[in-house]
């Protein structure tokens, strides 16, 4: 995952903005604050798809979004554009009358909106800077909660396998009252399904801190 | 009258011991076949074919080879009328809803169980299929 001040460097963004005013000003503020920033400007939403479809594409890290576009807008272009863009921040670019789907949007996924009458080149520096580290907050979690699942499958599947045997072996002794030797190769069962759960156990612990090394690097 | 015919389709050899030793406990008359995986358990079940004797699947889900849902994909995969008499069982030492959920999905899934069986539910298996002989 890169680092901010190295996507800063390196920024890519794509303006969807159909209004030339508009688009304007927004790159006049973009350059203003990062002087070495790449724009790619989609004017509708048939130009977006003809852009991402282009697998020779340059890479993009942010997305500013304006909610109508010519041939697609509101909920539905927010959710289309979010569904696509996982790992890319997206900033909505509003008006007025739009507040209300803008506020709603980011329980959707959006990081942040501004509204166009309002936006100033520190406004728009902030916005991008609390996005990205708002989305590297996020994919930091999604990671984490990938480990986690992966923990709660070992503890499903392979720490119950010797867990299980040992109750069965124990279910078994329960049940018959066997002849000494019967029970001397259950009890050596019982330890190897122990050991075997014990060496589990282990590294499902060591697996745990990795978790939190990998939190104190960062 | 046929022996009833149990297929215990497990990697651990010890469980499918276990099994065994706790099943014949309660009807002497039972036939075991063991499969260390669900490629072996197709293969064995396959020679079962045509038999008229029911049969009782008592199947792992986490195998090498083939796991217990490759076993289902292709058991669900046949006619289901070439398995009237088999009723077959999920044992697995999973307590993860989504295996629960998904073993769901499989019509031939009679129950599914978490290892190791008690007493309790081997007499429900057996019960419920077995018929005491008179």
């Amino acid at each position: 995952m890169k680092k901010y001040q190295e996507i800063k460097r390196t920024l890519s963004v794509l303006v969807l903005e159909d209004n030339d005013g508009d688009f304007v000003l927004i790159e006049d503020y973009l350059i203003e604050t990062f002087r070495t920033v790449q724009i790619k400007r989609c004017k509708t939403f048939s130009d977006y798809k003809e852009f991402t479809d282009n697998p020779t594409k340059d890479n993009i890290n942010l997305i500013l979004l304006d909610l109508h576009l010519p041939d697609l807008s509101g909920l539905e272009l927010i959710q289309k554009i979010i569904a696509e863009n996982v790992q890319v921040p997206v900033i909505i670019l509003t008006g007025y009358t739009d507040l209300y789907l803008a506020k709603d949007s980011l329980k959707l996924g959006i990081d942040d909106f501004l509204v166009k009458d309002e936006v100033t080149p520190s406004i728009l520096h902030k916005s991008i800077e609390f996005a990205f580290s708002r989305s590297q907050y996020v994919m930091h979690i999604e990671a984490q909660n990938e480990k986690l699942r992966k923990i709660a499958w070992t503890q499903s599947h392979v720490v119950r396998a010797p867990l299980a045997r040992i109750l069965g072996i124990i279910n078994l002794i329960e049940t018959e009252k066997e002849k000494l030797d019967d029970l001397m190769f259950w009890l050596k069962q019982l330890r190897i399904s122990s050991n075997e759960m014990d060496a589990v156990v282990k590294k499902i612990t060591e697996e745990a801190q990795e978790i939190q090394l990998n939190n104190n690097v960062e | 009258m046929l022996n009833k015919t149990i297929y215990i389709i497990d990697d651990d050899p010890i469980v499918r011991f276990i099994i065994e030793k706790m099943m014949s406990k309660m009807d002497s008359t039972l036939i075991f076949i063991h499969c260390e995986n669900g490629k072996v358990g197709l293969e064995k079940l396959n020679g079962h074919q045509g038999e008229f004797s029911k049969c009782i699947i008592l199947l792992d889900l986490n195998m090498p080879l083939l796991d217990g849902w490759g076993f289902l994909d292709e058991i669900q995969s046949r006619k289901l009328n070439d398995y009237k008499n088999v009723a077959l069982y999920i044992l697995s030492s999973s307590t993860d809803k989504p295996d629960i959920e998904r073993s769901k999905k499989y019509s031939i899934v009679k129950k599914f169980y978490h290892k190791p069986l008690s007493i309790a539910d081997i007499t429900e298996i057996l019960d419920m299929h077995i018929k005491p002989a008179v």
